[in-house]
Formats: C-alpha cells, sequence, structure tokens
C-alpha cells in the first residue's frame, strides 16, 4: 500500500455553503459503511472473463450475483445471459422489489430476485442505470446508450426524453431523494438537470484553472452520489471529483488526488470529505489529517475499478471494501480476487437490507 | 393488387397467394413482371441438403433440421438436436435457428422434442444483442415462436410476457425496421458476412409467418434485399464499400458467408456452401428473375449511387468525419456509396470517415476472376478508443483495451478492414482517389494498398510531370524502384511518388499511383504497398493513392499507359488543385455522391429516399416493391 500526501488544500464542506453543522449531522446519518451482517450485497456484471464477452458479444453466466456474507461468496441470480449495467430497488420494499438495468432493457422483480419480468420494449436497449422515484414507484427513469426515458405508469408506457442532450450516451441517472423532481443525468458531455419542460439543461461544472488560466468542464461523467440534500459529489474520467454544496445545482472541480485524471468509481465512507474512489489507477481513499489531505492507493487492487462498496468499519477504512473492475474480477477485503470468473466484469453494486 | 408472385414451389405444390382482405388490401406490392419467375431448381435444393448433410458441421440448427426433414440418419441427428437444446444458452443467433427448426420440421419433429423447446422459450434467456441484424433475428425468432404458442401467459415466457404481448412488440419492431430500411436503407449495408443473417431470418419469416400483410412484407424485404446485392454483384462477390466485412474476406471477397445465397439465388448452383442455405432450400422462397438479370448481365458497363446509414453514433458526434459535419437527428452518419461496374471489374466506395466500428471497409476493386484474393483494396489502420466509444456502451478507454481479446486484428497496421475518420475518398467511374490527412496524433501514420497475388506487374510509367520536367514543392527525389517480385519470396524495397505501377488481372489493367514515397513487400500472399512517413509531398502531411482502371477489350495496354501519363498528379498549393484529371475526379465525385434524394439510382435499381418504392428494371421490365401502407 502507498501513501501519498497531498498539500492541497480544498475548501471544507462549509465553504461551500453547505450548512456546517446539519451538514456533518446528516453526513453521519447517510454514509455509514455497510456493516456485514443482515446486509445483501447484488454485483452487476457485464460479462466473464471469457474473450468476446464483451462489447457486442454475449457471454453465458453474466448478469446479476447476490451475496449474503459480505461478499465472500455469490450466487448467480435470473438471466443468464444479460449485460447487467446496475440496479435499484423500492427502498420500503425491504430488497422485495427490484430492478435491473441491462443490455436489452429493464428487469422488474417483486419476489427479491427469483423471477424477472421485462418491463420495457424494443426501444429501450442498452439500460446503463435506472433511478426509481421513492415517493411515486410508477415513476421510472433510465439513462441507456441511447438516450434518457421516464414511465410515469410502472413501465406500461415509456416516454423518451431527448431534448436538451447533444448526443445519445448518458450513463448513470438519479433521482434527489429529497426532492423528487430534481432528476440528475450522468453523460460523455457533463451533468444535466430535468427541467419542469421535460429538457435537460447543463449544470454547471466549469472550473477556472489558474495555471494556465482555461475553464475547464467536466465530461465523461461516471458516477453521481448524494449524500445530502446539498452535499453530491460525482466521478468523471476526465475531471476526477466533483463536489457540489448547492444541492448539485452547480459542481466544483476538485483538481487534487490520484496520479490519473480519471475516476469511474466514488463513495463517500464517513464524515468529512473522506473518499473512496477508484478508476483506471485502481482503488485509492482519500482522508483529511490534521487538515491535510492523504491519498492512500491500495496497491493489492488492480487496475480498471468500477465500483466499490464498504463492508467494514467505520474507522478501519481499508478493511471491508469490495471493488468491481471491469476486466479483472471482483477484490474483497484483503485484495483477494475472489474466485468467480464469471463476476469478470462489473459495472455497479447495490446493497439492500 | 396483384399477389401472384409465387408461381411453383420446387418442393411443394403450386402455391398461390391470395390477397389480405379489408384494410390491409392497401399493402400494394405491384410487380409489372409476373410472367417470367426464376425458380431454385429441385435439384439445386437436394444436392445442397444432400452435401449438408454429409458435411462436418457442428450441431447446427438448419443443419438439424435438413436431415429431419430428409429423415437422414435420425438417432444421430436428434443427439444434435439434444445438443442445441440442452444448455440454458443461448442468443439471438440460437433463437432464429431454433425457430427455424421448429418450422421446417413440424410436421415431423417428435413431440417430445417440441415439449422440449418450448421449455426451452420458457426457461432461456437469450441475449438480444445490439446491432441491427442481431434485432431482426431476436424479434423475428420471436414473432414466429408466439404464433406457435399464441395463448400463452407471461409465465410461460423467458422475459416475462404474454404471448400476445411478444407478438405484439416484435410486430411493430419489424414493421418499424422495414420501414426505415426501405426508405433510409439499413445501417448494416452491403455486409458480406451479416447479409447472411440478414436473408435467413428474412426467408424464414417470409416462408412461415401467418399474416399475410406482414408475410408479403417479409417477402418484399427479402427481394428488397436480395436486389440491393445483385445490383453489387459480380462473379460471386459482393463488390463496392462495406459496413462490416471480416478479416479475411476483405481480401478475398468470394469467402463471405452471403457468397452461398448468391450462388444459389443468382444462379442456381453452389460451391460455397453455408449450413444455413438448408433453410432456403426448405422454403418455397424463389428469386425473381429480373434479380438474377440484374445480378448477372455484365454486358454494359454502368455506375450506381445508393444512400445508407451509418450505424448509429452515441458518443462524439463531431469527430464521426471530416467529409461531412452535419448529421440527422437519430445519429446515423450519412453515407454516399457509387460503383463503377464492368464485366471486368468492378470499382466502388464511399465517402470515407467513419460510419461503422471495426469491420469497415470503404473501398475495392473486384475482379471477375475466379481464382482467390481477386481484390484491390487499401486504408488507414486507424485504432482509437474514440472509434469504439462512438459506438458501443462500455468506457472507450477499457474498450481499447481490451479489443485485442475480441478483435484481434483491430489495434493490427497490417489489417486490412477498418475506416479512417482522416480519409476522403472521390471517384469518377474507373478513377479513384483517396486521400488522407494524418495528424501527429494517430497511432500509425501509414495508408497501405493491397495487390494479390493474381495481378500480374506489368511495369512502371513515369508520371507526366515527371517527364515534363516540372518540380514539385518539396521532396520529389525518386528513390529506387523496384516493386516487382516473385510472389513466393519476400522483399521490401522502396518506391518513388513519380511513377505509375501497371497491374494487370486477366482483361483488367489497374494503374497505381502512391502520392507518397512507399515501401513494397512481397508475399504469397500478396503485394503489400505502404506509404513512407514522413512524406515527401507536397500537400503537408498527406498521403494516399490514385486507381485507375481499364480494360483490355476497351484500350491497349500502351494507350492505358498513355492515359495514365495524361494525368497531372501533383498537389499544386498555389492553385489549390491537383490538376485537371484529379479535379475532374472530385467534381464527379460530388455530384454523385450529393444525390442524396436517391436511395438508389442506376440503370437497374430506382428509389427515392423516403418514398418506401423500389423499381427494379431490366430491358424494358420492371418490378415494383410498393411498401406504402
Amino acid at each position: 500500500m502507498s501513501v501519498h500526501r497531498r498539500s492541497i488544500h480544498p475548501p471544507a464542506p462549509s465553504s461551500y455553503g453547505g450548512g456546517g453543522a446539519l451538514v456533518l449531522l446528516i453526513l453521519l446519518l447517510t454514509t455509514q459503511p455497510i456493516l456485514s451482517q443482515h446486509l445483501r450485497i447484488f454485483a452487476c456484471a457485464i460479462g466473464n472473463d471469457s474473450a468476446g464477452a464483451f462489447m457486442g458479444g454475449s457471454s453465458n453466466g453474466s448478469g446479476l450475483y447476490q451475496s449474503d456474507d459480505t461478499g465472500k461468496t455469490w450466487k448467480h441470480l435470473g438471466w443468464q445471459n444479460i449485460k447487467c449495467y446496475s440496479m435499484n430497488m423500492v427502498q420500503s420494499s425491504n430488497g422485495r422489489i427490484l430492478y435491473e438495468a441491462t443490455g436489452l432493457g429493464v428487469l422488474r422483480s417483486t419476489d427479491y430476485g427469483e423471477h424477472w419480468k421485462q418491463i420495457t420494449d424494443w426501444r429501450m436497449s442498452e439500460v446503463m442505470d435506472v433511478a426509481v422515484n421513492q415517493k411515486n414507484q410508477e415513476e421510472i427513469y433510465l439513462a441507456t446508450a441511447h438516450g434518457a426515458w421516464r414511465t410515469r405508469d410502472g413501465g406500461r408506457n415509456w416516454q423518451s426524453l431527448p431534448v436538451g442532450l447533444s448526443e445519445p450516451y448518458t450513463d448513470r441517472i438519479i433521482i434527489d431523494s429529497t426532492k423528487q423532481r430534481h432528476i440528475l443525468l450522468a453523460s460523455e458531455n457533463g451533468i444535466f438537470a430535468l427541467t419542469n419542460n421535460s429538457r435537460w439543461k447543463h449544470v454547471e461544472t466549469e472550473q477556472l484553472n489558474l495555471q494556465n488560466m482555461t475553464v475547464k468542464r467536466a465530461t465523461a461523467i461516471r458516477s453521481i452520489v448524494q449524500v445530502s440534500s446539498s452535499y453530491w459529489i460525482a466521478a468523471s474520467e476526465n475531471s476526477r471529483v466533483l463536489i457540489s454544496f448547492d444541492s448539485a445545482k452547480s459542481f466544483g472541480i476538485l483538481s487534487y488526488g490520484a496520479d490519473s485524471l480519471w475516476c469511474v468509481a466514488i463513495q463517500l465512507i464517513r464524515k468529512g470529505d473522506n473518499l473512496d474512489f477508484g478508476g483506471p489507477f485502481g482503488l485509492e481513499h482519500q482522508m483529511r489529517d490534521d487538515d491535510e489531505l492523504m491519498n492512500y492507493r491500495d496497491a493489492r487492487i488492480p487496475r480498471n475499478v468500477s465500483c466499490c462498496i464498504r463492508i467494514g468499519s467505520p474507522r478501519e477504512w481499508y478493511e471491508g471494501a469490495i471493488a468491481g473492475t471491469l476486466g479483472n474480477g471482483i477484490y474483497i477485503d484483503n485484495g483477494q480476487v475472489l474466485d468467480h470468473r464469471q463476476i469478470w466484469t462489473l459495472k455497479s453494486f447495490l446493497v439492500t437490507p | 393488387m396483384i399477389f401472384s408472385l409465387c408461381s411453383a414451389g420446387p418442393l411443394g405444390p403450386v402455391r398461390k397467394f391470395t390477397g389480405p382482405k379489408g384494410p390491409v388490401l392497401h399493402l400494394l406490392f405491384l410487380t409489372l413482371l409476373t410472367s417470367s419467375v426464376f425458380a431454385q431448381s429441385p435439384s439445386t435444393k437436394h444436392n445442397i441438403l444432400s452435401r449438408i448433410e454429409r458435411a462436418s458441421y457442428g450441431p447446427t440448427f438448419s443443419v438439424v433440421a435438413g436431415k429431419i426433414r430428409d429423415g437422414y440418419d435420425l438417432d444421430k441427428t436428434y443427439a444434435q438436436l439434444d445438443t442445441l437444446i440442452a444448455r440454458p444458452y443461448g442468443d439471438m443467433f440460437w433463437m432464429y435457428g431454433c425457430a427455424g427448426l421448429y418450422f421446417a420440421t413440424q410436421d415431423v419433429l417428435r413431440p417430445a422434442y417440441k415439449d422440449r423447446i418450448r421449455e426451452c422459450w420458457k426457461h432461456f434467456t437469450p441475449y438480444r444483442g445490439d446491432t441491427e441484424n442481431h434485432f431482426l433475428m431476436y424479434y423475428g425468432s420471436l414473432l414466429l415462436m408466439s404464433q406457435v404458442w399464441p395463448g400463452l401467459a407471461d409465465s410461460e415466457w423467458f422475459m416475462g410476457k404474454s404471448s400476445k404481448e411478444i407478438y405484439d412488440e416484435s410486430k411493430e419492431y419489424l414493421d418499424h425496421w422495414i420501414d426505415e430500411t426501405v426508405r433510409y436503407s439499413q445501417t448494416e449495408w452491403s455486409s458480406p458476412r451479416y447479409g447472411y443473417y440478414y436473408i435467413t431470418p428474412l426467408i424464414l419469416l417470409a416462408e412461415y409467418t401467418k399474416d399475410p400483410r406482414l408475410q408479403h412484407r417479409f417477402e418484399m424485404l427479402l427481394e428488397w434485399t436480395l436486389a440491393d446485392y445483385a445490383s453489387d454483384y459480380l462473379a460471386g462477390c459482393y463488390c463496392g464499400a462495406h459496413s462490416r466485412v471480416s478479416d479475411e474476406c476483405a481480401i478475398d471477397p468470394r469467402k463471405s458467408e452471403i457468397t452461398a445465397y448468391g450462388e444459389y439465388f443468382f444462379g442456381d448452383t453452389i460451391t460455397h456452401l453455408e449450413p444455413d442455405v438448408a433453410f432456403a432450400a426448405l422454403s418455397h422462397f424463389e428469386c425473381p428473375k429480373i434479380i438474377r438479370q440484374i445480378a448477372t448481365d455484365r454486358s454494359q458497363p454502368y455506375e450506381q449511387f445508393s444512400y445508407k446509414r451509418g450505424r448509429q453514433m452515441i458518443r462524439y458526434m463531431d469527430k464521426w468525419s471530416q467529409t461531412d459535419s452535419s448529421h440527422d437527428s437519430t445519429f446515423h452518419a450519412p453515407v454516399y456509396k457509387y460503383e463503377y461496374m464492368t464485366k471486368d471489374y468492378c470499382l466502388g466506395s464511399m465517402q470515407g470517415g467513419i460510419v461503422q466500428p471495426i469491420q469497415q471497409q470503404s473501398w475495392s476493386l473486384v475482379f471477375n476472376s475466379d481464382k482467390p484474393h481477386n481484390i484491390i483494396t487499401g486504408l488507414h489502420p486507424y485504432v482509437s478508443a474514440e472509434e469504439l466509444g462512438m459506438f458501443f456502451p462500455e468506457y472507450p478507454s477499457f474498450m481499447l483495451e481490451r479489443i485485442g481479446n475480441v478483435k484481434k486484428g483491430y489495434t493490427n497496421e497490417n489489417k486490412w478492414v477498418g475506416g479512417s475518420p482522416y480519409e476522403r475518398i472521390y471517384q469518377d467511374k474507373n478513377v479513384l482517389l483517396a486521400l488522407y490527412d494524418l495528424p501527429d496524433s494517430v497511432k500509425f501514420r501509414h495508408v497501405d494498398l493491397y495487390v494479390p497475388p493474381i495481378a500480374e506487374f506489368v511495369g512502371e510509367v513515369p508520371a507526366s510531370w515527371v517527364s515534363d520536367g516540372l518540380t514539385v514543392v518539396t521532396g520529389n527525389t525518386r528513390v529506387d524502384s523496384t516493386p516487382c517480385f516473385p510472389p513466393d519470396t519476400t522483399h521490401v524495397a522502396h518506391g518513388g511518388m513519380s511513377q505509375w505501377l501497371v497491374y494487370r488481372v486477366d482483361s483488367t489493367l489497374i494503374g497505381i499511383y502512391m502520392l507518397t514515397h512507399f515501401n513494397v513487400s512481397t508475399t504469397t500472399e500478396g503485394t503489400h504497398l505502404r506509404s513512407i512517413h514522413p512524406y515527401h509531398y507536397a500537400k503537408e502531411d498527406s498521403c494516399g493513392f490514385v486507381i485507375c482502371c481499364g480494360t483490355t477489350r476497351d484500350i491497349s495496354v500502351e494507350k492505358f499507359n498513355q492515359r495514365l501519363r495524361q494525368f497531372d498528379i501533383p498537389y499544386q498549393p498555389m492553385h489549390g488543385s491537383w490538376g485537371d484529371e484529379l479535379d475532374k475526379v472530385i467534381a464527379a465525385d460530388h455530384k454523385v455522391r450529393t444525390k442524396s434524394e436517391q436511395l438508389f439510382k442506376s440503370p437497374y435499381l430506382e428509389s427515392k429516399k423516403g418514398s418506401g418504392v423500389l423499381t427494379m428494371r431490366y430491358k424494358g421490365e420492371e418490378r415494383v416493391l410498393d411498401f406504402r401502407e
């Protein structure tokens, strides 16, 4: 494991106008790591380790995997031959109602994943992400490689939402947990917010680079995480970590951190601005120590980290992480690669009660 | 309304279509040529099935279907079927084969196997795929199988939809796809490989769809697809530019899968056998005579323009092509395809740029020869994460890292397939100019030309500006030029940019002019011409070549050489031109490729873009496919 001390000090959360003590309280409540008991973890596998399980190719055994022992063992669930990009669930159902975003659309299970029904049609393909409105479960949003979609009747009718996007590819979609009318979309061209008239509007991510006096816009957004009503973080393959303290009205680009500018996966793990983030470089942890940011790279976890979750003690950050990679398998705890060649290329995790 | 297309079915009784009643009568399938139909002969069908039965294919639904139909070695044949339906594995290729077998053998298939196939469609979860051919196979198969079991509840199908829901969705997609295709073309256009995977499902759909309206639409689309293929067909080869071609077939066109259908439908014979032709041999469909005539009559040279669409782009719109920065709202790049077809060769191209990932072939010169490798082609071997990211949803950098495991040739600088965003192609009949402005950032800064072993090297012809004592701006010093080597050895030599290389394939004469200095390497595989960087050339950072063809039927070798010498090749930056000859080519190309209102324009095929009507013509006869409703 390598440790990098960074001397660059990003603004403290409160300096973004985030709400001081209230924010810290919310952070404490919302960013607890996953405790090992009573949890079910789902891993979304795009492909197995066969050479053709990639791009247009299919791979038998890809799809959804479930672990009930904090990642030590996994079993396949549902469709055998499908690219599973991500999941969502109806939180009030305690893991009974699940949604799977896949290459052939969205699947829904109402029995904890035992049976699945396709709720989309031929128009929706390569669904990268699905977001369910937790206050109105009939309303579901999709981010697909061919654009964004919405249903307001549980999947019986779907409406394309193309206006405002300059190109089709979208990667992540998230509904504000505190304001369900606030929908954010991650795309190759930045972050977009849905307006009342169903148009997408660019969310400000520009930042002045003082070194060369250029303005930069974050692109290739790979992840958006809501920490609290006002505090959001995002991962960008071109601009690394983005932070918002104004309810995602704008994001600032944090230009410190890992050697690579690429960031694909991100999670905030406890109070403050401690982060896990993954990317082509592997998995890195960033924490504040005596008002100084330090980065720890977990050298045991290889390249192309695409998703990560935390299952251990909040104080022992370096234990209890599960990292999924693109093309290098799945890693748990001490960097051990799980001997499961089917879960080889992952896009995301989901944890349910 | 005339539905009298088919007459005697070679394997069955005379089949006469009766027109559907009611509103579907609006479907106009007008044929002005009803009397002359070319049938695939019973003997050919029998021969195909007999050969397929004895061939050493692995378990394949079409082969198994043929064997069951014929009652051939049934114990072993059913054992093969056991293998095909045993594993809970499948994708759309599995689906169409399974559907085809079920229908082709439905009157003789053992009932226990029907039950097992039913279980497959309940429990298997096949991959739908992400391309146009995948969707045709997927929804075509579902349409047919939901006909077999029409009243089942959603719990009886793998995706949790009822038979009615499946049928309605499949029909909606297939109707949509037909409408798009006949008005704006396929996105996987002119594919020597995937054409096979369009024709086979269409044969099945045209044969087994119950709804008369839909069935006729499939039959018309099958004709439409064959007519498109026929107009680019020369002696068993699919000519011109291609959206998707395999590495091997890019320099050996007759090996393509679709050749089997070309031989079968256009020649009523088959030498290049592929297993799915069994489905064709078990069907009633007959290729209309006019399509066969279009495919085989090369007595007069002709030009053909056709409009195609690129694969839908999902990222990096601004980089899809340097030739046209506009795109339509569906993000399909326009493709302007043009061929000059003669008795001896076909020179064909699209405008350059990238419209399909990895497997695009932007131009080719195909010879009417029964020998292998009867083609000349060339490219800039472009490799980038952006090309992959334009079309595939995975993260671009990740795809580039792993593509070598899937498409081994993609990152190879010696590959013979693939487009380049830095490529521009101009063509006027028998002359083609390909230009490549390659920035420093590209991985490979050279362009390559493939010349096959069957091309006999005739000699060199100095370019006109050399003999005239003209001097281009920089670097025009001629390097030792010895490009002719026996084909059984490997040599590398340097070619100068001051001469035409003249080759001959049977009656066809070919002049090749490299716009930069180049390397020549010759092996038993053919001759490889490669531009040398840095380019000593008047137009900075450009390289490319000129191809000029002629035939000894029309012109002697001496006159052909004189013709080559007339080209005023070097780019003249002071005038911003290539000289009269190539400027004419560029102007003519522009005129042809901007006929964007046409879907097809040739003596044989005509269709206005968006019309949904294709007219075939041959010696005063017409056949019209009208998809309007």
